[in-house]
């Protein structure tokens, strides 16, 4: 083997190796989008599996920051002519058929304070912390989380995936779980209504301001621990 | 004759013409001359529009055994005016009728034939407990939830198993929730908790139906 042909070696494996770099880095392919969206529309998410975190924010503006695990999915984003609705969807590439992970997409959403959220995963967990506005959250498997939230309507639905709502004040709650288990911790507002078929619900939390409260299960368990706020951050249950 | 006595009569006018008395009638009465006028004009008209076909005579045998039945036709009344019957209707039936039986026979045979040509028995995995199971979850299920489940079965076999599962329980539900409003009609949280299950239910078909990813 003379000089040369070492040398031509060595160039193809180095090409080879910046191929396979390039590749695997195409695999996890992270993007940031700003999208217009004009006050009191709505964002709708759509995604199978990976996670949805949402966030509140300021401005116009939807801020997007998705990572996709494989070159067999991506993301349609689409606004409607008045900027009322923004759709952000992943699918798969037509002809393919990726697996439950290739077909995972991570999405970190900031968004504006009065847009409205409807997001729908299969078995992404999706949180929800700090919005300001409506909520509507669906996962078949997925934890679903929300956070911080006053002043909204909560409206989520759930297969079997357990459903955690923390400090969520002054709000509409709605949460239909068929299996999946329903924890309420400091959640009150004029309607709270929790209606499983066979998930368990858990309640701790001050009802004492008002509202009605509903829960409903067939075959589950129903637990309340009224919390009586002797100051606004201290919390006594006095009976469970 | 007045003219309810005419109209009784008009069928066998328009078709045969009528008699002294009819004719009579037709010419005092403008009313009545004006709607068999219109009469034997709809009656040109419409089988113009008619291939000029004479059904076979099996067509009138069967409208004839349909109104026998029915009791709108009396026994032994003749059939269609100008239609001569060659045969009794039974033995019509038996003539026509056998060689198509024999094909249906002869069809299912063949498909029988080809079922049993290609049918595989699957190798039997299951204890008899999940016999049992599969026999009490095709009771449990209706034929929505059936074909909810054997879409669902083409996507994952997880997501199947997970909706089996839930619609298992939420049927479960509606029952019982049935048997309660049933019980106690008047029961507000009885029909609260039956809506409830419902709900439930169509959140799982809304599920399913929106799945789009593996």
């Amino acid at each position: 083997m003379n000089a040369n042909t070492a040398t031509r070696a060595l160039l193809f494996a180095a090409a080879s190796f910046g191929i396979s770099l390039c590749a695997a880095h195409a695999a996890n392919t992270r993007k940031e989008a700003r999208i217009d969206i004009a006050p009191g529309g709505t964002v709708n998410i759509v995604n199978g599996g990976g996670s949805i975190t949402l966030h509140s924010g300021a401005g116009h503006q939807l801020l997007v920051t998705y990572t996709v695990h494989s070159a067999k999915v991506e993301v349609d984003q689409s606004t409607s002519a008045n900027k009322q609705r923004v759709e952000l969807l992943t699918h798969a590439l037509p002809g393919e058929k990726p697996t439950a992970d290739e077909a995972k997409v991570d999405y970190d959403v900031t968004v504006p304070t009065g847009v409205s959220v409807n997001v729908t995963s299969t078995s992404a967990p999706i949180t929800a912390e700090g919005i300001s506005s409506d909520i509507g959250l669906s996962s078949e498997t997925g934890q679903i989380t929300v956070h911080n939230v006053a002043k909204s309507h909560v409206n989520v639905r759930s297969m079997t995936a357990p459903v955690s709502l923390k400090d969520v004040t002054m709000s509409r709650v709605d949460i239909q779980s068929a299996g999946g288990a329903v924890q309420l911790t400091n959640v009150n507002g004029q309607l709270v209504s929790v209606g499983t078929t066979s998930g368990n619900i858990d309640y701790q939390g001050d009802p004492s301001g008002g509202g009605n409260y509903i829960l409903t299960t067939h075959s589950g368990a129903i637990d309340v621990t009224p919390c009586y706020c002797v100051r606004r951050s201290q919390c006594a249950i006095h009976h469970r | 004759m007045n003219c309810q006595q005419f109209q009784e009569t008009l069928p066998y006018i328009i078709e045969h013409g009528g008699g002294g008395e009819d004719e009579s009638h037709l010419q005092e009465c403008e009313s009545c001359a004006s709607l068999v006028q219109d009469l034997r004009y709809i009656a040109e008209q419409a089988k113009l529009l008619l291939p000029m076909h004479d059904p076979n005579p099996r067509v009138w045998n069967n409208i004839e055994q349909s109104l026998h039945r029915e009791g709108l036709l009396p026994e032994g009344r003749m059939p269609r005016l100008g239609h001569t019957q060659k045969n009794s209707t039974s033995q019509a039936q038996a003539k026509s009728w056998t060689p198509l039986g024999w094909a249906l026979a002869l069809t299912a045979v063949i498909l029988f034939a080809v079922v049993l040509t290609n049918y595989k028995p699957t190798p039997l995995q299951q204890t008899p407990l999940t016999a049992q199971n599969s026999a009490a979850d095709s009771a449990q299920f209706n034929s929505d939830d059936q074909q909810l489940i054997s879409q669902l079965s083409q996507q994952s076999p997880e997501a199947q198993r997970a909706y089996e599962a839930s619609l298992r329980d939420v049927n479960a539900y509606i029952a019982d929730a049935e048997q309660a409003a049933k019980s106690d009609p008047s029961d507000a949280s009885a029909q609260a908790l039956l809506q409830n299950a419902y709900e439930q239910k169509e959140m799982v078909y809304q599920m399913a139906t929106a799945r789009s990813l593996p």
